[in-house]
């Protein structure tokens, strides 16, 4: 494994009998989201799961996880972009989320926050290219602004706008996204 | 793509097919359709519990198939689709509620089956007979607000368990360092996530108020709110043992909040 990143877990099975029955079945982690480098004999798979890394000090990390049928949640907010005590004003932009969510997904967990300090001040988080909100924060002087929803994330990506002044703190983070397990192979 | 195909040449299964669809019921139908609830409106001490499927195991992990069961279980009454009888009831316990089966045949299809409530979750009290059972849900035990017990109302469909209405877990006004909070009030054991609620309200300088899983340096929630203003934040955080941790950062006066609304039930699980 290398140096962080997000890891296919597929279930594989040697072969077939006459009645689709496996013969032996096993677990195989591979960094190809588009088919593993399955061992001599092995000729079924089926996408399973999601094994997210992180490196730290130069050794792989198995970032703690949650599977449960379709939605992987990460144990801990999983930190995009983050705002403190800045000022920033930014413009429909693209955010890249291939650090926590791979490829083959396309729904993702966002969660959006924003607060402290004196209004105007928001934060907006938009489905990709198309510039419809789902979650648009713009709370009140010294008040707290946060949702979280689950969006289409086309490319692994979402767009933002931000605009604050100091003494206001902010996030993007990733929380979970949706296995396509239920596909074809 | 060419499909596969088969005739149908009678309407009687042959017994190699058969016994391959009686072994995939067997073994591949853990729990479908699970459905569990109280509401303010039913009579006292009462709660509706149904399954579509279930697979159940006896001591010795064999196992059987119950299909299409429903019924009203009464917690104050000691029997099936009643209470176990190992202990009393009382307020600040789990009633565990089972599916339970006797006297399946050869085809590993239950002759008889029932509910049963317990207060354990890995060991009912059996009636003597029965052999087989399943978890199906759980239900809160608490206070009437007087001497008696009565059921929190809830809501249990699938792997999704809701409380009618968040259950208040704890209550903080001062600084917390990172610590252990146990939810186990309001999430039974064995279950790994629990869908929280956070809420800071301040009468006068700010408090943020943060949950994390055990040991995580990251919070999964947090909610922060100045003076005369309350902030919110909801969703789901791992919570192996029972157990989270929280944070509160604080000036002034205020209060942050910590409750549950509900949990993941493992439903599609081993008997």
């Amino acid at each position: 494994m290398g140096s962080g990143g997000l890891y296919a877990v597929y279930l594989a099975a040697q072969a077939e009998d006459e009645n689709g029955l496996a013969g032996q079945v096993g677990v195989i982690a591979s960094s190809n989201w588009q088919g593993p480098a399955l061992p001599a004999g092995w000729t079924h798979k089926r996408l399973i799961g999601c094994i997210p890394t992180s490196s730290d000090a130069g050794e792989t990390k198995i970032k703690p996880f949650t599977q449960v049928d379709e939605r992987l949640l990460y144990h801990e907010a999983q930190y995009a972009v983050t705002w403190s005590n800045v000022t920033e004003s930014i413009s429909l932009t693209s955010l890249e989320l291939n650090k926590w969510m791979p490829q083959v997904c396309e729904e993702v967990l966002v969660d959006g926050q924003v607060y402290g300090g004196a209004a105007p001040f928001n934060l907006s988080i938009y489905e990709h290219r198309t510039g419809q909100p789902i979650i648009d924060l713009n709370p009140g002087t010294e008040d707290f602004g946060h949702e979280s929803a689950w969006m289409f994330a086309p490319a692994q990506m979402v767009d933002y706008s931000v605009s604050i002044t100091s003494l206001i703190a902010g996030s993007i983070a990733v929380l979970g996204f949706r296995m396509p397990i239920n596909q074809e192979f | 793509m060419e499909l596969p195909s088969f005739p149908i040449i009678t309407t009687e299964l042959e017994p190699c097919i058969y016994e391959a669809m009686r072994a995939w019921a067997v073994y591949s139908v853990s729990a479908s359709g699970i459905r569990a609830r109280r509401e303010a409106t039913m009579q006292a001490k009462r709660l509706e519990v149904g399954i579509d499927a279930a697979a159940l195991e006896d001591a010795d992990g064999k196992r059987c198939v119950v299909e299409n069961f429903a019924r009203e279980v009464d917690l104050d009454v000691v029997g099936l689709n009643g209470w176990d009888g190992s202990a009393n009831l009382s307020p600040d316990i789990w009633a565990f509620l089972w599916l339970i089966a006797k006297d399946p045949g050869e085809l590993k299809i239950a002759d008889q089956w029932a509910f049963l409530a317990s207060p354990s979750n890995n060991a009912p009290a059996l009636p003597a007979g029965w052999t087989h059972k399943r978890l199906v849900s759980a239900a809160r035990i608490e206070s009437d607000g007087g001497s008696n017990w009565q059921i929190a109302p809830f809501r249990h469909s699938g792997g999704l368990y809701e409380y009618s209405g968040r259950r208040l877990v704890a209550v903080y006004s001062a600084v917390r360092i990172q610590a252990a909070q146990s939810l186990a009030t309001a999430i039974p054991p064995g279950i790994e996530l629990a869908e929280i609620s956070l809420l800071s309200a301040v009468t006068s300088g700010s408090l943020q108020i943060m949950a994390f899983t055990t040991g995580a340096a990251n919070p999964m929630w947090s909610a922060w709110a100045a003076t005369g203003k309350r902030g919110e934040a909801a969703g789901p955080v791992y919570c192996p043992n029972q157990s989270i941790d929280t944070s509160v950062t604080i000036s002034g006066t205020a209060t942050g909040s910590l409750f549950v609304t509900g949990f993941r039930w493992p439903e599609n699980v081993e008997p």
